[in-house]
């Protein structure tokens, strides 16, 4: 809440930078598909400039770091195209470069193994660059006392959809306000384990 | 040519109307609202939203008030990410009356970012944005500024900060790899934990020393990957 991590990819070659793009306390980059080629990953953060003065007993001396992280391959799946080619494991292969093992030639392959991509269908590759899919828990947001969320979220549908997102309340969460804008939905609230419609 | 008469129907008309409409709010006047401080009963609560605002409707050269009261100790995050065209300053100010207030901190241009980052005691504040671009860019239609602002008691802070020592898994890794991202991420998302992992340098404002932005920076993750013209993929990264 009181500090950002941002995220960025770098092309070696032409030096382009692709950023994330920052939510209330998330951040994501999406990439339908890399051009082939050498790249970097950088997560960053900032030290703050504040008023904050050591001398005067401040109550917060440093900031603890608690990330969250995924790193997904991802595939686009086009209509009428071959699933199975999407949905094919990409291979990872981990490389060493220690001095032993690289000795200034090319480094050797240490490792190898299977990544499962992600599978998105092309039309909507759009929607996911730029909305959130709907959480299937708040758990993890609300783990830190109130929960306090504004967002805008997709749908992967056209005809009808349900989805169900679960969270499990904490002392002092005793009362729940949600508010969908523009949609022709509806909401039930669901007691998780006997199913009974609370409101 | 002739003229000739509309024939779009008043739900047309609407909807044609709903897509000129400017999606975006209005730069608040006030965070003592709902939707910022005001808590059940009057009490103060803890904010955080990012959000665009609309600032087409405000006057050029004249700076936009963002007031607020705190009720207790708390500390206070804006950030204000470069916008492409619009130039703005964020400066917060402490007030004492309606004619006297104080600079606490004036936001600093941190790699491409200007944010304000305080430890405030209960009293009246105000953020001001003034705007030094031409008239012209800040009243294009729908001209929005992103902020991110985040309010939270001091006492809150504390009890955050050890809610997030204990949230965090025990095996926790202090850094992760990229291989290890790739592979896992598909069953579960990782997580770091590192104490005092972040410091903050104390500034006066207009006062020396001025910090370079570049010391500022901070590297939690820098690894390389390559891709190859047979893995047809792209990537999709979620902090």
């Amino acid at each position: 809440m009181l500090s950002g991590v941002n995220v960025a990819i770098s092309n070696v070659a032409t030096g382009q930078v692709l950023e994330d793009e920052r939510r209330d306390s998330s951040g994501r980059l999406v990439v339908g598909r890399l051009v082939p080629g050498a790249y970097e990953l950088i997560v960053y953060t900032h030290e703050s400039l504040t008023n904050m003065d050591p001398e005067h007993g401040v109550a917060i001396h440093a900031f603890d770091l608690l990330l969250t992280m995924s790193v997904r391959l991802l595939r686009e799946e086009t209509l009428g195209g071959t699933s199975g080619s999407a949905r094919a494991a990409v291979p990872v292969e981990l490389l060493d470069y220690s001095q032993s093992a690289y000795g200034g030639g090319q480094p050797h392959v240490k490792e190898t193994d299977n990544a499962t991509p992600l599978v998105i269908p092309a039309e909507e590759l759009k929607c996911f660059k730029e909305y959130l899919p709907l959480p299937e828990s708040l758990d993890s947001r609300a783990q830190f006392g109130p929960l306090d969320l504004s967002e805008t979220f997709y749908v992967p549908t056209t005809s009808y959809y349900s989805h169900e997102i679960s969270f499990t309340a904490r002392p002092g969460q005793d009362a729940l306000r949600i508010f969908i804008a523009k949609a022709n939905s509806k909401v039930a609230l669901l007691e998780a384990s006997s199913r009974t419609l609370l409101a | 040519m002739s003229a000739r008469r509309s024939t779009s129907t008043p739900e047309l008309a609407q909807k044609q109307a709903d897509g000129l409409r400017c999606q975006a709010v209005d730069l608040p006047s006030s965070l003592n609202t709902h939707r910022y401080l005001l808590g059940l009963n009057g009490a103060q609560k803890d904010f955080h939203f990012r959000e665009s605002y609309r600032v087409d409707h405000l006057w050029h050269n004249q700076a936009h008030k963002v007031a607020f009261k705190l009720q207790e100790p708390s500390v206070i995050r804006i950030v204000a990410p470069v916008h492409r065209h619009l130039e703005f300053e964020l400066v917060l100010n402490q007030d004492f009356g309606p004619y006297s207030h104080k600079t606490v901190l004036t936001a600093k241009k941190e790699d491409y970012h200007s944010t304000i980052f305080a430890q405030l005691a209960a009293g009246e504040y105000h953020l001001k944005l003034a705007f030094v671009s031409d008239a012209a860019l800040l009243q294009l239609p729908c001209q929005t500024v992103q902020l991110e602002m985040a309010v939270m008691t001091v006492s809150n802070a504390k009890l955050r900060a050890e809610a997030m020592k204990a949230a965090a898994p025990q095996n926790a890794p202090e850094t992760l790899t990229l291989s290890r991202l790739f592979l896992s991420s598909p069953s579960g998302p990782l997580t770091l934990y590192k104490h005092a992992a972040l410091g903050w340098r104390h500034v006066e404002p207009g006062l020396p020393p001025y910090v370079d932005q570049r010391e500022l920076y901070v590297e939690i993750l820098r690894e390389g990957f390559e891709v190859s013209e047979e893995d047809d993929a792209g990537l999709d990264i979620e902090l």
